[in-house]
């Protein structure tokens, strides 16, 4: 199996851990058509391993990504951890960060923070220690009190981040964590994202219309196509993690991005016509 | 921050003011009405006679015992509407199917005349204060279900995904999420549903009964006994505005906007010398 590159990691130690067998997902729209958003994907993710998935708006990348932990019915194929079929959340092994601000805005941030235990059934004491625990991994321990509106958009999504670590789950897939954010933060929040799995030593799949982040952060980029999504590129980074900044100007990180950019933007095309297509049949329809 | 601040200050004062001349201006009409002539003292007896002969009822018992029992009858009433209409609003909103069959139904019900069922329920449950308390009961149950539902229905998936993805079990997904997320649709049907309490457990009284400030209003109105019948009037005015009162009140009563303006009220307190005079 080693010629198969969507199934090597780039020398990593560790074993498989989330693994997708032919996983394809559809939809049936509310007028009755059918979506396939991902197609036959075969996957294998290694332990320590940092995954992105990079690909046109539209292509299938949350789904593929809610279909690995759980959160969305296969029409096909299998994901498996640690050798279990994963059919349902499973908040012990496998933790989510979405694009969309998804703290409760009624809620403070450490009681934002402890949800996870909280549905767990962890005692107050023992959830709110592990809390303030990862809030101050993420360096945010002097906002327990405060609510999400009184945090800027990098701010949410570290308590994002620290709320899916209580968790202590092995797998951590992340969906554009960072993109509704500015370039700078985005930089800010990739390296410290970069730090603090160094620290947990935790998988992450990696979701991100970034290329630069893509590249930064991985030991593999898995370029998806047009829709009905399928794996169609995969683009290691042969360069030791944790990386600094001086990678970011180095000459591997220019070839890589290069070579990841002129296999999307063939995708972005030809999502862009997929989509016009379905428009036009969309309003024939009606 | 200081601007608006004074601004807001005059404008509750200028509000105030308003309000103040506008009751007097009323009550004004009313006592130089009764004073000319025109209304008989017996269809209109003037404001200050009204409010003298209930302060000489408030010396007897009567007013209390019938007070006592209207706000009794209106607590159990708003409680069997409360934990009635958020269950089913809960229960009936975290189904898609159940939602679709039964928002038309209840809608369908909310906008009916309910009294029409309350001779019903006096035949069963007598004309004492259980007929009261489940009349108003169900009166007050339709808009805080509807609500309920209604808000329910529109919690963000983006939450309920979150919270399963957190492993929240149907049970905790519907009190941590649903019913927290949906709470201003929910106290927004609460607060009608106290006032719709208030009105039929009073039209109840009115219609068919023993006890009460209705039942006293309508015997004195048969009487043609104008003074009580009008004190009787101005003291359900006064319980209307205390439960009025009493749900603006808990209307300003959010644990998480507190918590924020106390902050922010901290954190400009040197000059928010003009704001403090309003608290
Ligand atoms: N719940 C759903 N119902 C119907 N269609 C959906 C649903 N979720 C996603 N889709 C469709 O599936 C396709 C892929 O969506 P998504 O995975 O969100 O794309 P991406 O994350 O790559 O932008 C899109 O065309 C989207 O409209
Ligand atoms: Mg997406």
């Amino acid at each position: 199996m080693p010629e198969d590159p969507t199934r090597s990691p780039a020398g990593r130690p560790g074993s498989e851990i989330l693994t997708a067998s032919g996983v394809s997902v559809s939809f049936q729209t509310a007028a009755g058509a059918r979506i396939d958003a991902v197609d036959a994907v075969d996957l294998g993710i290694h332990e320590g391993e940092f995954v992105s998935i990079i690909g046109p708006s539209g292509c299938g990348k949350s789904t593929l990504l809610r279909a690995f932990g759980g959160l969305t019915r296969l029409s096909s194929g299998t994901v498996t951890l640690d050798g279990e079929r994963v059919v349902r959340p499973q908040p012990d092994k496998i933790a989510f960060v979405f694009q969309d601000y998804t703290l409760f805005p009624w809620r403070t941030v450490l009681a934002n923070t402890v949800m996870g235990l909280q549905f767990r059934g962890v005692g107050r004491r023992e959830r709110e220690e592990t809390a303030r625990h990862f809030l101050q991994l993420v360096g945010l321990d002097w906002c327990a009190g405060s609510f999400p509106a009184e945090l800027s958009g990098g701010m949410q999504q570290r308590v994002a981040i620290a709320r899916a670590l209580t968790m202590n789950p092995s797998v951590l897939l992340m969906d554009e964590p960072f993109g509704a954010l500015d370039e700078q933060t985005r930089t800010l929040l990739g390296s410290e994202l970069a730090r603090i799995v160094e620290e947990t030593g935790k998988t992450v799949v990696f979701v991100t219309h970034s290329l630069a982040e893509a590249v930064f952060l991985s030991d593999r980029v898995l370029v998806m196509s047009a829709r009905p999504g399928q794996i169609k590129d995969v683009v290691e980074v042969p360069a030791q993690r944790p990386r600094d900044e001086s990678f970011l100007t180095s000459e591997v990180f220019d070839r890589l991005r290069r070579r990841i950019f002129s296999s999307l933007i063939e995708e972005v095309h030809r999502q862009a016509a997929v989509n016009e297509e379905y428009r036009r049949a969309g309003t024939s329809d009606s | 921050m200081r601007a608006p601040r004074i601004r807001d200050v005059r404008q509750t004062a200028t509000v105030v003011v308003g309000r103040t001349l506008l009751v007097v201006v009323v009550v004004g009409c009313w006592q130089w009405l009764s004073q000319s002539g025109w209304v008989s003292p017996l269809l209109l007896p003037a404001p200050l006679d009204v409010v003298r002969r209930l302060s000489e009822l408030l010396a007897t018992a009567e007013p209390w015992h019938a007070l006592f029992v209207t706000v009794v009858d209106v607590v159990l009433a708003f409680v069997f509407s409360v934990v009635l209409g958020i269950a089913f609003g809960v229960a009936v909103g975290s189904s898609r199917y159940w939602s679709q069959v039964t928002e038309p139904l209840l809608v369908a019900l909310y906008t009916i005349p309910i009294i029409v069922i309350y001779p019903v329920l006096t035949l069963m449950f007598g004309i004492g204060d259980v007929s009261k308390v489940v009349f108003g009961g169900i009166y007050g149950f339709f808009p805080i279900a509807a609500n309920a539902l209604r808000g329910i229905q529109l919690v963000s998936p983006a939450y309920l995904e979150a919270a399963r993805s957190l492993g929240a079990s149907r049970r905790q997904l519907r009190w941590t999420v649903l019913v927290p997320a949906a709470r201003p649709f929910i106290m927004a049907g609460v607060r009608i549903g106290l006032s719709l309490n208030l009105i039929a457990v009073v039209a109840g009284q009115m219609l068919a009964s023993a006890d009460g400030i209705g039942f006293l209003i309508s015997t004195n109105a048969q009487l043609l006994n104008a003074s009580d019948l009008y004190a009787y009037i101005l003291l359900t005015f006064v319980l209307a505005a205390a439960i009025n009162y009493v749900l603006t009140r808990n209307e300003q009563y959010d644990p998480a906007r507190q918590a924020r303006s106390k902050r922010a009220t901290q954190a400009r307190r040197a000059p928010a010398l003009v704001g403090s005079e309003r608290g």
